[in-house]
């Protein structure tokens, strides 16, 4: 090939303008849609990702016949005695199931999250909404996030909120304040009350605790210490951030792996229509190559050409799309995509997703877009590059 | 420059073989003008394709400019005309939507030659066939004649010692025919050999051709 | 097995190339059974067009083939959150079913498409194709490892494991294990042979630029120089790229933090085997003489040598000691 060849290459694309149109906008159709999904997933995924980089190293649990029960709190000091553990922190918080039939699905969870008020707590944010709203706290309010506020006035409650314990008891909290601008879109559903209360509406007793939470400054211990936790409970669940990370990864990777597998079965039909294109050709395309051959060039001359013509197309196709793709998700946010891959109760407010996309995405998706779709058109190709060049000029 | 020797061309249609050509020996000189005369049928295509390379003989052998073109591999068969044979066909074969130009310079584009040098040949070529000033033209847009121009451009381009031309004035009125003639008059000057096939009586009475060699059912039957 | 986008992508791009050959590897058959050059049929002229098709898809495989292996380098590595233990893609491949002799494979394949598209270039000068045969019986073999490609790729990824605990470089690579349980892997130990063979290697490249009949052997030793040649990269080259007398992993020094060097590394020692191979294929199965690969050969062996010095004596000048 050279590049004589190719600029014919590039005018025949431009002569054969209506044909190469369609192939080229169907192209950019199926690619965009494969790309700004694979773009959402892989932002999300790593938006998580950040978020999870704020959690604890090590949270315990404790089970039961393999079910998950409240932890006995006198545990925190055989952890904190654990070598490499700088903080041990029970936690106190639980899902409150809020039912009314004008809500979606007749009902939202919302997390509760109770806080001591005397004591620091592991997460920044946490730490420093417990300094900031003390007094409120302190006179047993509830904060709670915009959306949660939206979502219980649909229940016809304003001022405050009724909570029912597990023995029906009626806890009435007034709202303190709404919480904006809590770090992170997990935190929407979020209820926020001081810790004695929410042991009364979840039913946790004085000595126990929902979970424990580590704090290990040197990661490289971490693994050991779960051992250690696990020898010393054998009835206890370790979660490390590790494991969330993984889990979290396969998630995602699942989802998008899953979602490119059913992609490529559907598009299969798209596939056969371009093979069918590319196999059909007009008399004046097959006219036009037996010319060039009877003229004195060689087959894999018209092959380079034809080739040089699908390759420019699809690279040019896998480019817009590419540039339609990351608009969609850093300009418009990825409607529609971002439920596919991450939806949650409708407490899930519209958050900003963080485009977050490496050259090593972008090459690894055009390198197989351009194999597949130039593995099926190559036969095609060949089909036509071989007319007898002696029939055509007669 | 061209020798055919005892060659037969056979073809199979619905499982019935039949000669295009049979037993056909012909000898031209370097710088001859040739004219192959015959009906429709009489075989005159096949030979002048079996002596542009674009089709194969079934039996016997072919020389042009001494490479043999008997069953050779079609890259090579496309390399001996990329070099050595200019081909003026019988309805031109002209890629429409493109320009004249464009038209002219094709063969030459598979080559190792550089743009620049391509593109100079050309324009000498578009100028002995008379048809320099249409270069920006789409060949859609062109009549009869100025096509055939552009076909004789083409065919020179490469500037091949062989020049062979199938029914070339078969979309001619009388008048563009005498112009074609006249052309052909000023490329044998340049030393390079000519074969026409035509029917056309009035090739017959020109003064262009040193020889006229008859054919008929495939076989050559007169030699003049 | 772990599904994400890139395996999936990577396993539909492979098996789209694998149906490309198994359509050519059909033709091929097809050739080897009727082929008679002399024949003016219409199944002859359709045996040649096929020819023209087997040849273009070898061309398209080498160089997408190529690129996906580079992009396999990648999706291993990208696969190491998924493994337990696994800190480079030694670990993952360590936790896979056939994951490094895949990788071989591969390496071979990429060789064997080059000294096929050799043969079909060598075949097409002439006019009556007289390497047809051979050419596709050759890829017919081609077509077979192909086969076998693809069931590695498939069980390879079917078989990642997150929960396998697996061994990481320093131990899969330790210069404590000995090969096939007598040679050691000893630094200076390796270095040592490397040197001897490059040597007697670039004897015989010397001895096969003036004698032909020396090219078969220069061929046939070029694959044990390549062998050895990867040997020195991991156990003598490795450590020093990392400064780190532990640390002898194949993996790592084609990351980023050392600069992608492995790369370079690699591509210059294949390159020279490479070209040690064909011209010894060349001689002994084309029937064809020339100079030219012997002195690719030497030239890409000594450019690889000049860089491993680069690093070893490097180290020692800028700190007075070996490692």
């Amino acid at each position: 090939m050279n590049s004589k060849l190719f600029n014919y290459a590039l005018n025949s694309i431009w002569r054969k303008k209506t044909k190469n149109s369609i192939l080229f906008f169907g192209l950019i159709f199926s690619l965009t849609l494969l790309i700004s999904s694979l773009f959402t997933a892989y932002s999300l995924k790593n938006m998580l990702l950040l978020n999870i980089e704020a959690m604890p190293e090590i949270t315990v649990q404790k089970t039961s016949g393999g079910r998950l029960e409240n932890i006995p709190v006198d545990r925190v000091w055989d952890l904190a005695d654990i070598p490499g553990v700088q903080s041990v922190t029970p936690r106190v918080w639980g899902y409150y199931f809020f039912t009314h039939r004008r809500l979606q699905n007749d009902g939202v969870n919302f997390t509760l999250v109770g806080l001591d008020l005397y004591k620091d707590e592991y997460k920044k944010s946490l730490k420093e909404l417990t300094y900031a709203r003390f007094n409120s706290l302190e006179d047993g309010e509830l904060l709670l996030g915009k959306r949660a506020l939206e979502t219980i006035k649909r229940g016809y409650f304003e001022d405050f909120f009724d909570f029912y314990t597990p023995n029906k008891e009626q806890i009435r909290v007034p709202i303190g304040a709404v919480v904006d601008g809590l770090e992170g879109f997990e935190d929407s559903g979020m209820m926020i009350l001081p810790q004695d209360i929410v042991r009364k509406i979840l039913g946790v007793d004085e000595e126990e605790a929902t979970d424990i939470v580590l704090h290990i400054p040197n990661a490289d211990e971490v693994d050991t210490i779960k051992d250690k936790i696990s020898q010393m409970y054998p009835d206890s669940r370790v979660i490390t951030k590790e494991d969330l990370i993984s889990a979290y990864n396969a998630l995602f990777d699942f989802k998008s792996g899953l979602f490119l597998a059913l992609f490529l079965s559907s598009s299969f039909a798209l596939f056969l229509l371009i093979f069918e294109k590319s196999s059909g050709l007009g008399a004046a395309e097959k006219q036009e190559i037996g010319i060039l051959r009877a003229i004195g060039w060689k087959i894999s001359d018209v092959i380079s050409v034809k080739f040089a013509e699908h390759a420019v197309l699809v690279l040019m196709a896998f480019a817009f799309s590419t540039i339609i793709s990351y608009i969609y998700l850093f300009i418009f946010n990825a409607p529609i995509l971002r439920e596919l891959f991450y939806s949650k109760n409708e407490l899930t407010p519209p958050f900003h997703i963080v485009p977050h996309v490496s050259i090593a995405l972008v090459f690894g998706i055009g390198l197989l877009v351009a194999v597949l779709y130039l593995a099926l058109v190559l036969i095609p190709i060949w089909r036509s590059s071989i007319i007898d060049p002696s029939e055509s000029v007669r | 420059m061209i020798k055919v020797d005892n060659v037969t061309k056979t073809y199979e249609v619905n499982k019935i073989s039949f000669n295009a050509l049979e037993g056909v020996n012909l000898n031209v000189n370097r710088g001859e003008a040739l004219l192959l005369r015959g009906h429709s049928g009489s075989g005159k295509s096949t030979l002048l394709s079996i002596l542009g390379g674009l089709l194969k003989p079934t039996l016997g052998k072919v020389e042009v400019n001494g490479i043999s073109l008997g069953k050779i591999p079609d890259d090579h068969a496309a390399l001996f005309r990329r070099a050595h044979v200019g081909f003026i066909f019988q309805k031109y074969n002209l890629i429409s939507d493109i320009l004249v130009f464009d038209n002219v310079i094709a063969p030459l584009l598979p080559t190792d030659i550089s743009f620049k040098e391509c593109a100079l040949k050309a324009n000498t070529a578009m100028k002995i066939a008379n048809i320099f000033h249409k270069k920006d033209q789409k060949v859609l847009t062109l009549s009869g004649g100025e096509q055939q121009r552009v076909a004789i451009a083409r065919a020179l381009v490469h500037e091949p010692l062989v020049l062979l031309a199938d029914e070339p004035s078969a979309n001619l009125d009388p008048n563009l025919t005498k112009d074609f003639l006249n052309e052909m008059e000023k490329i044998k000057k340049m030393g390079k050999t000519i074969v026409i096939a035509s029917h056309d009586e009035i090739l017959f009475n020109s003064s262009l051709f040193d020889r006229v060699i008859t054919l008929e059912k495939g076989k050559i039957c007169d030699f003049n | 097995m772990i599904l994400t986008s890139a395996t999936v992508g990577y396993l539909g791009a492979q098996s789209a190339l694998y149906a490309l050959a198994l359509v050519s590897g059909v033709k091929a058959w097809q050739i080897l059974r009727t082929w008679d050059f002399n024949k003016s049929t219409k199944e002859q002229y359709a045996n040649e067009k096929n020819a023209y098709l087997v040849s273009t898809v070898i061309i398209f495989l080498l160089f997408f083939k190529a690129l996906l292996a580079i992009f396999l380098i990648y999706l291993i590595d990208s696969l190491t959150p998924f493994i337990r233990a696994a800190m480079c893609g030694v670990g993952v491949l360590n936790a896979t079913i056939l994951g490094w002799e895949l990788i071989f494979l591969k390496m071979a394949l990429i060789a064997l498409f080059g000294l096929w598209l050799k043969s079909d270039l060598k075949d097409k000068e002439a006019l009556d194709y007289p390497l047809i045969k051979f050419k596709f019986r050759f890829f017919l073999i081609i077509l077979f490892l192909m086969s076998i490609e693809l069931l590695f790729d498939y069980i390879m990824i079917f078989s990642l494991e997150t929960q396998k605990v697996v061994s990481c470089c320093s131990v899969t690579f330790s210069a404590q294990n000995e090969l096939a349980g007598f040679i050691s892997l000893e630094r200076s130990f390796v270095g040592v042979v490397f040197f001897i063979t490059a040597l007697f290697y670039l004897l015989l490249g010397v001895a096969s630029f003036f004698y032909k009949k020396a090219q078969p052997f220069f061929g046939v030793f070029a694959i044990f120089y390549l062998i050895v040649g990867l040997f020195f990269v991991v156990y003598t080259v490795s450590p020093y790229v990392y400064e780190l007398p532990t640390h002898t992993c194949p993996f790592c020094i084609i990351q980023k933090e050392y600069f992608y060097i492995g790369y370079l590394f690699y591509l210059f020692l294949f390159m020279s085997g490479f070209y040690g191979i064909k011209r010894g294929f060349s001689k002994l199965f084309l029937k064809e003489n020339g100079k030219k690969d012997i002195i690719l050969s030497l030239i890409f062996g000594l450019i690889f040598i000049a860089l491993s010095l680069l690093y070893t004596f490097g180290y020692y000048i800028k700190n007075g000691v070996w490692l």
